[in-house]
């Protein structure tokens, strides 16, 4: 089996690829990808942790995460949806009604 | 194998219980009848936050606080923050009843959603669990991305709510992301489990015990608003109707500052002082970049945006002194939060009562001469502006009063000064509203007749009641000061 | 530990160098006598309608929207599942519950037309 480290170094770099990727990405289903890969980083993580500490927890936590993301994602894809059809766009910086 | 079956305390659960029950319930009855009374709906929420307020009031916290393990701690701090949680709620209740635009919207999903959000934040007040603090925070979240965005018509309200739900599940990745390193570093998610690691191996040197220490400070950090990661807040704020800028302004920040005071009281005595300088720094940018932003804003909600904010940033100095083990600042904390949630909502009341069908009041030129036109309300707005700028005789004041001397008691110097400052900043921004409602002459068409709508005394009760508390903590805080306290003596 | 990946990239190496050689074979000996007919899209024998990259209804993103939620809402009848007799009636009857919620779900997005598709 792998080491512990092997396993958070792939999860940091999963987390900081959704990082950058929300910084820099500019459509807004992009931009919700790349928070899914954070928190798929974590998730990683957790699970590496749980292994490694014979604690069940780590697993559990991640069943949570994933429920809690999916219905993240539901809300979001119709957000982008109401969007979508008010301006044919989902782009995030096309959202300017409200000032920076 | 025989599995352990968790211990539940079916008293203390009771509230929740209700709220969730009374969310399907209400979402129930509006898919299977949709043509109904509206008023029955509002009555229904009303009664079941009510009552939750009843049931949390009436179950005496004991010796034994925890079900599940800890997933579930019902002490007398959760319970002080349950009522502040479903204060808030029946204030926008009231406030989404009062308020015109809303009157188009399917009443059971609106209300179905702020119940179920009321649910998720006292979730995440009442628990030791640092995954019960992620599932409280993804519920009421999710609930209020939706609200935010609920007048599908309005482009701002999608905007917001597009925005609300990019930034707001970008901040809960940090938070977990943390919550995995000190997971990994302690062995656990329970906070009371983490604090004996803390004191029996200390790993609390560990870099990724305080990166992960970090990373929730961050989530936790955006979702009340603080500094440097408030830039959601306007315009948030500004697109969302204004019944639900209401809510989101105080029962979300009471219930992630509640999970903020669990977490440091479990490892601030023990982590070290880098978490202080980190809170000083926070709490001094937030404060002054809410009260300075605040003092350019032309649109009124904007403005009341970037109040919370520095009052956010007064909050995190009672937050620096419960790192150094204070219990007076987690008193203070509690009556601060209370006093907040009436001005904030009386405010907000005010904004909803002041415009008509159709067009809202938002722009603080639209307030000239209220004096003349509506003298209740505007009566009603110079007060709630009087006490959220921190001057006498307002509940306003006294909270202020006890939150930065609970800062000087554990030996912070500089920080309540900082404070003070920022106060009397506040007070140009707060007062000068007042002034415009006084001082000038009515813009054209005061819009009178549209004011007074079938919703027009659910305003007056809200109006009526935050009236009421803010006056009352300003001259008998005492009493309320108190059980304020005593709340804090379980949780140790 | 490198040992251990050996095999994956033998199977690697096989199955891409399968891929090239039969590539290169076709490309190399087979005659080619292109008409309309063979160089349409190929979409397992049935003659295509349309073009492949329309657009395709909102509605399909909203049903696969609801699907989601409920799909991913088993995971937590899996642990459930297989500790089931370990648990007896008490795990049976605190289960009720949830089902009951995503009945109520389910039973609400019927009531408020979601699942109809006109």
């Amino acid at each position: 089996m792998a080491p512990l480290e092997h396993y958070l170094i792939l999860s940091a770099v999963l987390f900081t690829l959704g990082v950058v990727g929300v910084v820099v990405r500019r459509n807004a289903i992009v931009v919700f990808l790349c928070i899914e890969l954070m928190l798929n980083g974590a998730n990683l993580a957790f699970v590496a942790y749980g292994s490694f500490l014979d604690s069940l927890d780590g697993q559990l936590i991640v069943f949570f995460v994933m429920a809690v993301a999916a219905a993240e994602a539901a809300i979001g894809l119709a957000i982008v949806v109401l969007i979508y059809r008010h301006r044919e766009s989902t782009d995030v910086d096309d959202l300017n009604l409200l000032k920076l | 194998m025989t599995i352990p079956f968790p211990q539940i305390h079916w008293a203390y659960l009771l509230p929740v219980l209700l709220v969730v029950g009374g969310a399907v319930f209400v979402l129930m009855w509006d898919a299977f009848f949709p043509q109904r009374e509206r008023s029955f709906l509002v009555t229904l929420t009303l009664a079941v936050l009510a009552s939750a307020l009843g049931a949390s009031l009436a179950a005496q916290p004991g010796s034994e606080a925890a079900s599940m393990g800890g997933m579930y701690l019902y002490d007398g701090f959760t319970r002080f923050v349950f009522a502040l949680i479903l204060l808030s709620s029946f204030f926008s209740v009231l406030l989404s009843a009062a308020q015109r635009s809303l009157e188009e919207v399917p009443a059971g999903d609106y209300l179905g959603l702020i119940l179920f959000a009321t649910s998720g934040m006292m979730l995440m007040a009442a628990t030791r669990s640092l995954l019960m603090v992620f599932v409280g925070l993804e519920i009421f979240s999710l609930a209020l991305y939706v609200l935010a965005g609920f007048l599908r018509g309005q482009p701002e309200g999608n905007e917001a709510a597009l925005k609300y739900f990019l930034l707001g599940s970008f901040a809960s990745g940090f938070l977990l992301y943390g919550m995995a390193l000190i997971f990994g570093a302690t062995g656990s998610v329970d906070l009371m489990e983490i604090a004996q690691r803390l004191t029996t191996s200390p790993p609390s040197r560990s870099p990724a015990f305080l990166l992960g220490l970090g990373f929730v400070v961050v989530g936790l950090g955006f979702k009340v608003a603080a500094a440097p990661f408030y830039m959601w807040t306007p315009d948030v704020y500004e697109g969302s109707p204004t019944a639900v800028t209401a809510f989101m302004s105080v029962g979300p920040k009471v219930a992630a500052f509640a999970a903020f005071f669990r977490l440091l009281l479990a490892v601030g005595p023990r982590a070290g002082a880098e978490l202080d300088a980190i809170l000083w720094v926070m709490a001094v940018l937030t404060m002054t970049a809410g009260n300075v932003s605040a003092i350019w804003q032309s649109n009124i909600k904007r403005m009341l945006a970037y109040s919370s904010i520095a009052h956010a940033g007064y909050i995190l100095v009672a937050l620096a002194a419960v790192r150094r083990g204070s219990d007076l600042a987690t008193g203070s904390f509690l009556f601060y939060m209370l006093v907040y949630a009436l001005m904030n909502m009386g405010a907000f009341c005010v904004v909803v009562a002041a415009g008509a069908r159709g067009e809202e009041r938002t722009r603080i030129e639209d307030y000239a001469g209220l004096g003349y036109t509506r003298p209740a309300l505007a009566a009603a707005m110079a007060l709630f502006m009087v006490s959220l700028a921190g001057i006498p005789p307002t509940g306003g004041f006294v909270a202020k009063f006890y939150l930065f001397s609970a800062a000087v008691k554990v030996g912070f110097v500089w920080l309540p000064v900082i404070a003070v400052l920022n106060s009397v900043v506040s007070v140009s921004y707060y007062l000068r509203l007042v002034v415009l409602m006084y001082m000038r002459e009515p813009g054209e068409a005061p819009a009178r007749p549209g004011l007074l709508g079938p919703g027009w005394s659910y305003a007056l009760a809200a109006l009526v009641l935050a009236a009421a508390g803010v006056l009352n903590f300003g001259i008998f805080p005492s009493s309320f000061f108190e059980l304020a306290l005593r709340s804090t003596l379980l949780l140790n | 530990m490198p040992r251990e990946y050996v095999p994956i990239l033998t199977l690697l190496a096989l199955a891409g160098g399968f891929g090239l050689l039969t590539l290169a074979a076709t490309f190399l000996f087979g005659k080619r006598r292109p008409t309309a007919r063979k160089a349409a899209a190929y979409e397992c024998g049935i003659i295509p309608q349309t073009s492949a990259r329309g657009r395709f209804s909102v509605k399909f993103f909203l049903v696969a929207i609801l699907f989601i939620v409920f799909d991913v809402e088993t995971i937590f009848l899996y642990p459930w599942a297989v500790a089931f007799r370990d648990l007896g009636l008490y795990g049976f009857v605190v289960m009720l519950p949830f089902m009951g919620l995503l009945a109520a779900s389910l039973v609400y997005e019927w009531k408020r037309g979601a699942l109809e598709w006109d």
